[in-house]
């Protein structure tokens, strides 16, 4: 059996308790796509500590983070780049965007245009970017976590299902249990201030909480992704995923069922959470807690189950318990 | 023999023209003698030899020069000439032979005229060079002194001084001598001077000699710069000779043009207060002018102005030192303000090309106005002007004012040109308020207009503009004093009026006021003008979409209607005000009368246009019978002032305008079709006609068959009114020789009728119900002739019909069927409700009529309403058709509509002049209209009746059963209780409901005769009540029976969406389904309860007796319908998590060992996956342990 580098993980999982409170699962989630090179949606009201949960995660690792805040007016070049003028030297030089990094925080994703979700989205599935005629290769490992608020509507674009179905994992975050709320209250109260340079001061924030030396680097990341690569998956789980993809384009109840790429990324994903529980074979426990974060956002109801109040939990339960 | 006989008239021709010669020689001999003896001189071929010319330049030199006390004469007689010497010229002419002084004098006035460059002359000159004539002027002499006059008045208007000298006489021209008035006028008329010369009497002959070949101009040598002073000081030396001298002169001149203006206007001053050196005095100034001359013919604008502005200082700096009257100073401002002319004109000519668009203005160079007014001769130098000179300056200086942006300073000289020049002050007051009233047009400019669509959010402010324009006017024409307000033309007035308003914006009364003054001081013509503008914009430009458009009013089709009232009301109004001050004036009378009459045209056709019936007719009657008074007052106005005309002033507008308006035809020529022509009103025509005193009325009558004679001769009648305008014509004007014509057209087209008619027959019985509808059947019955001719009458039936041209067909769209259509609809809306308008095939073509036919038709016996004696039909038993047209289905509003009306139809003939319209009546037919609480309506005529019933089941289930009913007929389909019997029906009706009401689909013509096709729907809503209850295997339904044996009768019922055949009983469910549908009998119901109740008892104690040993809950875990893997985990997980299921700690440990166990072997790498029965049994036993502790707890 490999040696399986858990103990990383531990650290990792370790360090970023430390700053955010609870969300075990959402760290998990994070660590899941960063693992296997896939992105990650988040879904979830203000104030849940997306983006610091995100920031700490990438501190920890040691690679590289960027966080874009999209907004209605944004351009594609805001993102990706673009080809500038230098008045010195009256030459044309490459500005490379913020999606250039490994860990890309794309903040409330549904507030800009469609061009410019477009544009990431795509950068996202080719892993490279063209800016004045040349093509960039982005970093690796790249990451996207992407964030949307489901509560505001307004003058936002709504990601259509061939984009959503770029995203691994769609994760929809809850607010903490009341235990973790109050531990969250008594962190804050021992903040404290910072004191600044001009003489000033302001409240410490959990952003200040995330210091010290990252547990890992990139190459601990990579020498990871390949042992998540190693991980066993039987034959018994394959066909039983193949069943559950098939089932949803089945369904009654569903309109727009699951792509192979759905199957894929179950597989992927399993095999990546049978490494953080240090296993090297993926258990159908693996697939019962990801199918939602992987299957919900794309697939869609009928007008009719709509109508009937029927929801996707139910629908993807009721599959996962026929199958 | 011929020879010696042509020698011999050859000799004779030789003979007599050596005695003629030699006669002529001895005349000139003895003539010659003569002179001698009279000491005159005879060497006048030495001057003739001599180039005259006068351009500006050299007339400044010669006027400014120095005597020459050693020149010759020859150098003499031309600076004489140049400087406008005239009266040494004549007295120098005077040294000569008569013949040679006139062959000189002509010598002068050829090559001043015939001059290139052209000579600077002026009108006082060309009359002083006449009178320099030593003999009468002949026409050798006035074709160049005509040239002369027509270079010097250059395209004035101001004539006054000039003709007033002529009238009262010169040496050689006009007077009270009819010999010199006469060459005066040839004089005039040569110079283009047409108005003017015809006070004298107009010549024939204008000579216009080619041009002669101009002098090249010597190029000066301009020495080095040096200063003023060292200038003036060379100038004044004695020595120094002519060519050095001018060479000074020049550059004296080139110092002017670059020096400071004070500084200028300083050393001008001083030049001209310096009584020691006047020669050079002069020379300076004549050399400006002869500069500013030169400078006119050059392209550079900016150095013209220059040189204008320098010469107005040089002029300026003269007037404060030197009287001008004195010479030479009086010549050389004379000739200076003639520079100023040839620019000034050059300015007005170029400055609308130049204005006409940006692109145009590189083209059309030239000194700007401002700077023109500015270097005007004003004050001492206008007073020193030649009078004409001084009228011809003022008038072109208000010409170039008017031009520019401030006209207002325009007005003081044309008050000022009142006292001396009317005309001409009243053209340019007129030219005034023009240019004043197109500034103050407030409507926006097409580039404006372009510009507002892009954004047409903005508020226009034309209506704003609109009310400050008409304010100023109102305050100007106030302004004036009043012989200057008599000078403007009335036209005019109303056209700055007119300028000074929006396009869109109707005239109101206080505006008129505002402007005019009161409706007291407005005068008869003004308003006249007024009102008819009025009246021509009402009915055209106010009443546009695109004009309100254009103007961006955003005034919908509703708010023009409203505005072209108010501007009716308002015209009307004011009119009628003004009327009551001037009762007499008849003119006003008639423009008044055809405004209400347009104003009734406009109110009847915006109710047509809006759809609002209402009372239209009688409104439309009311304002007519105004307008017709209105025409009938001017009438009678006009014949009070016959007695008082002379036979030429005689005035047919009156009756014209009564007689147009009668007829409906408007101002612009536009013809109300509708409009009924009354005998009685024709008749009032013709008696005020008539009653003219004096004999007058046999003139008028004989004016008015005239005007009728020429409008047939010119075909100017519309073929649309023909027949009425000629018919009502001949009846005012009674058999005349003049208007023969006309009475034989109405005969001609009289006799058309007799063989074609319109026929309108009631489809059925003439008795009718108020409730009921009936239909009335429209045809044209004509000969077979006549169908031939025509080719048939189905166009009519079209609105659009093909024609062809020069091989291509073309679709006109003549709109027949849509005017024949709103014929009808408008003659029978006022009896009728129109139900529907069913027009036949336009194909069907005719078809002959029989006796006996279905409804009687026969050839028409009557004469057709309307029409004379003439028109009775043909008494030959020709072939008769009829040509089906439409059917009418029609419903009478009361029980007073006794009649279907007179119907019209217009029809198209050619007659020697082309198309004409004549409208074919119909008879009326009498009707009989029921009591509406009669019982029912009188059936009306229908054969081939078929019945389609479907039955509607698909609701069964919710209890409503439902039969479509559709009916068609050959006729009107009857009643739905004609054709079924529904009193008897087995099931009883809910509601019966007509699902569309009777429709006419067709008009059917052929051999089987004339017939409509109708057709109906009803749906009749059943109650099923009595087919569902105690229905078992089956439910049957039958249809109603058909209340006639002949109806054909068609069963269907409904499968989904589609009506399917079936049969007069029909089964609507059967099997298992009538369960569903079924309501059971209240006695089963019982039944059935009790036996429930005794069942729930039983089966109640046998529960009490015997305790079931199952638990009445639902196990918490189900065994896998399949036993996976997979299954089992998720049931072993489920178990786990439950808190439902009390584990002990031993339990949990195992089930947890158990699961990592299966996941092991099943998942693990080199893992198999676990026998089914193994599966089973860890299953069940899990199961079993959960249940135990389940029970337990």
């Amino acid at each position: 059996m490999t040696v399986l580098k858990t103990n990383l993980i531990r650290d990792i999982r370790t360090r970023v308790a430390g700053v955010v409170v609870g969300q075990d699962v959402v760290v998990e989630r994070i660590l899941v796509a960063l693992l296997t090179g896939g992105h990650l949606l988040l879904e979830g009201v203000p104030g849940l500590a997306k983006t610091l949960l995100v920031n700490a995660v990438a501190k920890t690792i040691g690679i590289g983070f960027g966080r874009v805040q999209f907004t209605i007016d944004m351009l594609p070049s805001d993102v990706l780049g673009s080809e500038i003028l230098d008045q010195a030297t009256h030459q044309f030089r490459i500005h490379k965007g913020p999606v250039f990094t490994n860990l890309l925080l794309a903040d409330e994703i549904n507030r800009a245009a469609p061009k410019v979700q477009g544009c990431l989205l795509e950068a996202m599935q080719e892993r490279k970017v063209t800016l004045g005629g040349k093509t960039f290769l982005l970093p690796a490992p790249f990451l996207v976590i992407a964030t949307q608020n489901p509560i505001e509507q307004a003058g936002t674009f709504e990601l259509p299902e061939a984009q959503l179905d770029r995203f691994m994992l769609c994760h929809r975050l809850h607010y903490p249990t009341a235990d973790e709320e109050k531990d969250i209250y008594r962190r804050q109260l021992n903040m404290g201030l910072r004191r600044q340079e001009d003489g000033g001061a302001v409240p410490k924030s959990a952003f200040d909480m995330i210091e010290g030396q990252p547990v890992c680097g990139i190459s601990d990341l990579v020498e990871m992704m390949e042992q998540v690569q190693t991980i066993h998956v039987s034959e018994a789980f394959t066909e039983h995923v193949l069943r559950m993809v098939r089932r949803t384009r089945e369904h009654p109840a569903l309109e727009v069922g699951c792509s192979p790429r759905a199957g894929l990324a179950l597989v992927q994903a399993a095999r990546a959470r049978a490494f953080l529980h240090d296993r090297d074979y993926v258990v159908p426990e693996d697939l019962f807690s990801l199918a939602e974060d992987i299957v919900l956002h794309r697939i869609r109801m009928t007008y009719e189950s709509v109508a009937r109040g029927v929801s996707l939990r139910d629908v993807l339960e009721e599959i996962m318990r026929e199958v | 023999m011929c020879a010696c006989l042509r020698i011999t008239f050859v000799g004779v021709l030789a003979a007599l023209s050596l005695t003629s010669v030699s006669a002529a020689n001895q005349k000139e001999k003895d003539k010659a003698q003569a002179a001698s003896e009279t000491g005159l001189r005879k060497d006048v071929e030495t001057f003739a030899k001599i180039k005259f010319t006068r351009q500006a330049e050299e007339a400044f030199r010669a006027v400014t020069a120095a005597p020459d006390a050693a020149a010759d004469e020859s150098t003499l007689l031309l600076s004489w000439v140049q400087s406008g010497n005239w009266d040494e010229v004549k007295t120098f002419l005077k040294q000569f032979e008569p013949e040679g002084g006139r062959r000189l004098h002509s010598k002068i006035c050829s090559d001043l005229a015939f001059a290139n460059p052209k000579s600077t002359i002026l009108p006082q000159d060309v009359i002083a060079l006449a009178d320099a004539s030593p003999v009468e002027l002949d026409d050798k002499q006035i074709g160049p002194l005509s040239g002369l006059l027509k270079l010097a008045v250059k395209d004035s208007e101001s004539r006054a001084e000039l003709l007033a000298q002529l009238h009262r006489g010169t040496n050689r021209l006009g007077g009270a001598d009819a010999d010199r008035r006469r060459i005066a006028a040839r004089l005039l008329a040569g110079a283009d001077l047409q108005v003017e010369a015809k006070t004298f009497g107009v010549p024939e002959r204008d000579l216009r000699p080619g041009a002669v070949e101009p002098p090249q101009p010597e190029v000066p040598v301009v020495p080095m710069k040096r200063s003023w002073d060292q200038l003036l000081a060379m100038l004044r030396d004695p020595k120094l000779e002519a060519a050095p001298r001018a060479a000074v002169l020049d550059e004296l001149h080139e110092l002017l043009l670059v020096a400071e203006p004070q500084a200028v206007a300083k050393q001008l001053q001083a030049v001209a207060a310096d009584r020691e050196h006047t020669d050079e005095t002069r020379l300076i100034f004549g050399m400006i002018g002869q500069k500013t001359a030169a400078a006119g013919r050059e392209v550079d604008y900016t150095a013209r102005a220059v040189h204008l502005e320098l010469q107005h200082r040089a002029i300026t700096a003269l007037i404060t030192t030197t009287k001008l009257d004195d010479e030479p100073w009086r010549t050389l401002s004379n000739l200076c303000a003639n520079n100023w002319l040839v620019e000034a004109n050059n300015s007005l000519k170029v400055f609308p090309l130049w204005l006409r668009s940006p692109a145009s203005r590189d083209k059309h160079p030239h000194v700007p106005l401002e700077t023109v007014i500015q270097h005007a001769p004003t004050g001492a130098w206008l007073a020193a002007l030649q009078s004409s000179l001084n009228s011809m300056v003022r008038v072109t200086l208000t010409r170039v004012i008017l031009s520019s942006d401030n006209i207002n300073r325009a007005l003081p000289y044309v008050q000022e040109l009142v006292r001396t020049d009317g005309p001409t002050a009243a053209k340019l007051a007129n030219s005034y308020l023009e240019t004043w009233a197109l500034r103050h047009d407030p409507n926006l400019s097409q580039e404006v207009m372009r510009q507002y669509r892009v954004d047409n959010q903005v508020i226009v402010l034309t209506r704003a503009q609109q009310e400050a324009s008409l304010q100023q006017l109102g305050a100007l024409l106030a302004s004036l004093d009043e012989p200057t307000r008599k000078l403007l033309d009335e036209t005019q007035l109303v056209r700055a009026f007119d300028f000074c308003h929006s396009r869109a914006e109707i005239y109101t009364q206080a505006h008129l006021v505002e402007v005019f003054g009161t409706l007291e001081q407005i005068s008869p013509s003004l308003m006249l003008s007024l009102t008819d503008r009025m009246r021509n914009k009402l009915a055209s430009q106010w009443r546009d979409l695109a004009v309100q458009r254009d103007a961006a009013t955003k005034r919908t089709a509703s708010d023009v209607f409203e505005l072209v009232n108010r501007g009716y009301d308002e015209a009307a109004r004011t009119a009628e005000q003004w009327l009551a001050l001037h009762p007499d004036d008849w003119r006003m009378n008639c423009t008044v009368g055809s405004l209400l009459s347009d104003r009734a045209e406009f109110l009847y056709f915006q109710n047509v246009a809006t759809g609002d019936d209402g009372d239209r007719f009688t409104s439309y009657l009311k304002h007519s019978r105004q307008a017709l008074n209105r025409f009938q007052t001017g009438a009678a106005a006009y014949a009070a002032l016959v007695p008082k005309l002379k036979r030429n002033e005689f005035d047919l507008l009156p009756y014209k305008s009564w007689f147009y308006g009668l007829l409906g035809i408007t101002h612009d020529g536009g013809v109300n079709l509708r409009k009924g022509v009354t005998r009685e009103e024709i008749d009032k025509i013709r008696t005020a006609l008539l009653d003219l005193p004096g004999g007058a009325n046999a003139a008028h009558i004989q004016l008015f068959s005239t005007m009728v004679a020429d409008n047939i001769t010119a075909n100017r009648i519309a073929p649309e009114m023909k027949y009425r305008y000629l018919s009502s014509a001949v009846h005012i004007t009674g058999r005349q020789p003049t208007i023969y014509p006309a009475e034989e057209k109405i005969k001609y087209y009289d006799s058309l009728l007799r063989e074609i008619r319109l026929q309108t027959r009631l489809d059925g019985s003439d008795r009718i119900h108020t409730r009921g509808v009936f239909g009335v059947f429209v045809s044209l019955v004509h000969t077979t002739d006549v169908a031939r001719e025509s080719g048939g009458f189905g166009k009519y039936l079209m609105n659009e019909v093909p024609r062809t041209v020069s091989g291509k067909t073309i679709i006109e769209k003549p709109l027949y069927r849509d005017r024949f259509e709103e014929a009808l609809r408008t003659a029978l809306a006022d009896y009728f409700e129109v139900h529907s308008i069913t027009f036949a095939d336009p194909a069907s073509g005719a078809r002959g009529l029989e006796a006996g036919e279905r409804g009687g038709v026969s050839p028409p016996v009557n004469s057709p309403p309307n029409r004379g004696a003439d028109a009775t039909p043909l008494a030959s038993p020709v072939g008769w058709q009829e040509t089906p047209l439409a059917y009418l289905l029609l419903q009478a509003n009361d029980q007073t509509v006794d009649r279907v009306p007179m119907l019209e139809i217009e029809l198209d003939f050619f007659d020697r002049e082309g198309k004409v319209v004549i409208p074919v009546p119909s008879n009326p037919i009498q009707i009989e209209v029921h009591d509406p609480k009669a019982a029912a309506p009188i059936p009306r005529p229908a054969t081939n009746v078929s019945l389609t019933q479907i039955v509607d089941s698909r609701e069964l289930a919710e209890k409503r059963l439902k039969i479509d009913v559709v009916a068609t007929a050959h006729g009107l389909v009857p009643e739905l209780e004609q054709l079924l019997q529904l009193s008897a029906y087995s099931i009883s009706l809910q509601k019966v409901s007509d699902k569309d009401d009777l429709i006419v689909r067709e008009l059917h013509s052929g051999t089987d005769g004339l017939y409509p096709i109708s057709e109906r729907s009803w749906t009749i809503e059943l109650d099923p009540t009595s087919l569902l209850r105690g229905a078992s295997s089956r439910i049957e339904f039958e249809f109603p029976s058909a209340t006639s044996a002949v109806t054909q009768v068609a069963y269907r019922r409904y499968q989904d969406l589609d009506p399917v055949e079936a049969g007069a009983k029909v089964t609507l469910v059967e099997g298992a389904d009538v369960a569903m549908v079924a309501e059971s009998d209240y006695r089963i119901w019982i039944g059935g309860a009790i036996g429930l109740l005794v069942v729930g008892l039983l089966t109640f104690l046998a529960l009490r007796r015997k305790p079931s040993d199952s638990s009445a809950a639902p196990p918490l875990f189900t065994f896998p319908r399949e036993v996976t893997p997979f299954s089992v985990i998720a049931l072993l997980h489920r178990i786990q998590s439950s808190r439902a299921v009390p584990l002990n700690d031993e339990q949990r440990l195992t089930l947890t060992s158990d699961i990592h166990t299966l996941e092991q072997h099943t998942f693990a790498r080199n893992g198999t996956t676990a026998p089914t029965h193994d599966l089973n049994a860890l299953a069940r036993r899990w199961l079993s342990i959960t249940e135990s502790c389940f029970t337990k707890s």
